[in-house]
């Protein structure tokens, strides 16, 4: 028998906990960079790399990259791959490696939306900010450890 | 003998030993990703999905050819090509308003409207949009009682354009303790008819529709059908399921809320593909067990700590920001101030928004068969006495036991003197208490819960005498109270 209080839940449900784990490390410089490129993109969506040295725990630096969604940039998105390739090949080298992704999201609040977490590789940060008006709302740090998982906001700490 | 190569993005190395490249003797797509997934059988889960099809985010290349369709993986690929695995980083918007932008730009606000709702336009992620959403949002509040309360008086404040209230019952005294919206003033009226008049105060502008109606199964789909959004702040689980059901089947979102005694509980049901209040509780609890609300009884501002968190979230709704609490239940325990979120999981075997629902049409389910308190087969006989028959034994003075099974406040407020205290949990662990050879007549409020105690003792192979107070103390009241000298 199931009472229907948060009792019962203990067994039956899985507890998700609140968003206190600081699980991501970022500079204030790049966050920085995130706002700039939201706001001078606005109303489209911006999007790019976050990077850390090799090794490294902090996110220290982010490659903006080209929208390459030719219509329809206000709503959605895209990476082209032979680009991010080319950046991986070219730009980034040994010494950084890649910790994730980030994209805007103009007049959106900054939740993943269905799109989004299909594209989600496990293990990748994935940053979401929202611009409302042409002014940055909010920041919040994603990312899923199985790809049929549903992503996990994670705390972050800038610094 | 030839050799194909494949190079690994870094965004996906972790899933094959942290290797750059791969150089291997097939010449195909399909061979490359086979020989791959029998490597690093791991991987498999990455690059394809249950279904067998390919993630979302993976791409392949030959050179700056796009070969990522599976018909093209039979495809020769030559020595001098390279096969690139890569990610597909990309993404959309989410969800928008549930109100169109069509109804939003039908909407206008007076210059009246935007003095008054000025301190929403101040807010970016509401302005002038949200503010119009929120007057073209057409909006159902089921139950005009404690949750309903602060839920009707925020929706009208903030200005959404037509609320409709259905409530079937009247304003009494023992309201007053935590339905902030009637007062002394309204008792005996219909809630509807009181609430119509507090939100003509606060604004003569919104379309208010009073519905004076118990929801059956039969009529809740009219009076929901073609709303955007409905807010459950009824006080039974019969209820909650009514409208849960209804809700999937006429495709509106819900906002959930209930209270008991200091703890409270929020959610957001059947919004952007979430799971619906019957994925979190597929069936009711057994009818006697839990106490309804009107029974259990709230601390006074819980409502309106519940009641407003479900506005707020009826309001991100209607205007498409923030996160909700859909996929999320809220739990709020007022007496030691915590809350915490737990995950709701959409359930692909839920019997109405599941994958092969077994629920197509609104129905009442019968409560008692739904609980078990009918079990098919080997029906169990319960026999009653009424109050009369037994202020009558007592009065006589028959060696009869009587077991309380109310809860401690339950008690606080009405005592039955001479009763035996036993919590049902109990029961079959104090059975030995019991004299098989005397009646024993169980008591509770309404007298549901003193069923499910004999049934309970029954299971337990308990073979006496037991009877059932036929309506509990509810019905007793006023024959204790008139005969109580007999008592003392
Ligand atoms: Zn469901």
């Amino acid at each position: 028998m199931k009472y229907h209080g948060i009792n019962a839940l203990k067994d039956g449900y899985k507890e998700e906990g609140e968003v206190a784990m600081t699980e991501v490390m970022i500079k204030q410089a790049a966050i920085d960079m995130i706002l700039s490129q939201g706001e001078k993109i606005y109303p489209y969506e911006g999007c790019g790399v976050l990077l850390r040295r090799t090794g490294q725990e902090t996110i220290t630096e982010v490659i903006a990259c080209r929208n390459a969604v030719a219509d329809k940039a206000t709503e959605h998105f895209l990476i082209d791959p032979l680009e991010l390739a080319e950046i991986e090949k070219e730009s980034i080298g040994n010494e950084y490696e890649i910790a994730g992704f980030y994209h805007t999201h103009p007049d959106q609040k900054a939740v993943v939306s269905a799109e989004d977490g299909r594209f989600m590789i496990p293990g990748m940060i994935y940053a979401i900010l929202s611009v409302y008006d042409g002014h940055p709302e909010r920041l919040r740090f994603y990312r899923k450890d199985d790809p049929s998982d549903k992503e996990k906001e994670t705390g972050y700490m800038g610094g | 003998m030839s050799m194909g190569r494949i190079f690994v993005s870094a965004t996906l190395r972790s899933f094959f030993g942290r290797n750059a490249s791969f150089e291997t003797d097939h010449n195909t797509i399909k061979g490359m990703l086979d020989f791959l997934t029998d490597e690093y059988p791991d991987s498999r889960n990455i690059l394809f999905a249950e279904d067998g099809k390919l993630r979302s985010f993976i791409r392949i290349y030959v050179d700056t050819e796009d070969r990522t369709d599976p018909a093209k993986w039979e495809e020769t690929v030559l020595d001098s090509q390279e096969v690139l695995l890569l990610p597909a980083i990309a993404g959309g918007a989410p969800t928008k308003s549930i109100i169109s932008e069509d109804r939003r730009k039908e909407t206008l606000l007076s210059d009246k409207e935007v003095e008054r709702y000025e301190k929403h336009l101040l807010l970016r992620q509401i302005g002038v949009k949200g503010q119009k959403r929120i007057k073209a949002a057409r909006v159902v509040v089921v139950g005009a009682g404690a949750l309903g309360s602060p839920v009707i008086q925020y929706l009208a404040a903030a200005g959404v354009g037509n609320i409709k209230v259905i409530d079937f019952d009247e304003v009494s005294i023992n309201n007053l303790q935590n339905q902030v919206l009637h007062t002394s003033r309204d008792l005996d009226r219909p809630k509807v008819a009181s609430a119509r008049d507090k939100v003509r105060n606060i604004n003569r502008d919104i379309l208010f529709e009073d519905v004076n109606l118990k929801l059956e199964a039969d009529n809740i789909a009219d009076e929901i059908d073609g709303y955007d959004l409905v807010i459950d702040c009824s006080d039974n689980y019969k209820a909650r399921y009514l409208v849960n059901d209804a809700c999937v089947i006429c495709d509106i979102p819900l906002v959930f809320g209930a209270i008991y005694q200091f703890e409270g509980q929020v959610s957001v049901f059947h919004y952007e593909d979430g799971p619906c209040y019957r994925c979190l509780f597929p069936s009711p609890p057994p009818a006697g067990l839990v106490p309804t609300c009107a029974e259990g009884g709230s601390i006074s501002p819980l409502a309106g700590i519940i009641g407003s968190i479900q506005a707020t979230e009826a309001l991100k709704i209607i205007m498409g920001i923030g996160e909700t609490l859909s996929g999320k239940l809220l739990t709020v325990d007022s007496l030691y101030l915590r809350s915490k979120i737990i995950d709701v999981t959409k359930n692909e075997k839920c019997p109405i928004c599941g994958e092969h629902p077994s629920i197509s049409v609104i129905q009442d389910f019968d409560y008692d068969d739904f609980c078990g308190l009918k079990a098919e087969g080997d029906e169990v006989e319960i026999e009653g006495v009424t109050p009369e028959e037994l202020s009558e034994r007592i009065e006589r003075g028959d060696n009869i036991l009587i077991i309380d099974v109310r809860e401690p406040h339950e008690r606080a407020i009405l005592k039955f003197p001479n009763a035996v205290v036993i919590p049902i949990g109990q029961l079959a662990r104090r059975m030995k208490e019991l004299d098989p050879s005397q009646d024993t007549i169980f008591i509770c409020k309404e007298g549901k819960r003193s069923v499910l105690a004999i049934t309970t003792l029954r299971e337990a192979g308990y073979k006496g005498p037991l009877y059932n107070l036929k309506g509990g103390m509810d019905a007793m009241r006023d024959i204790i109270f008139s005969n109580e000298g007999a008592w003392l």
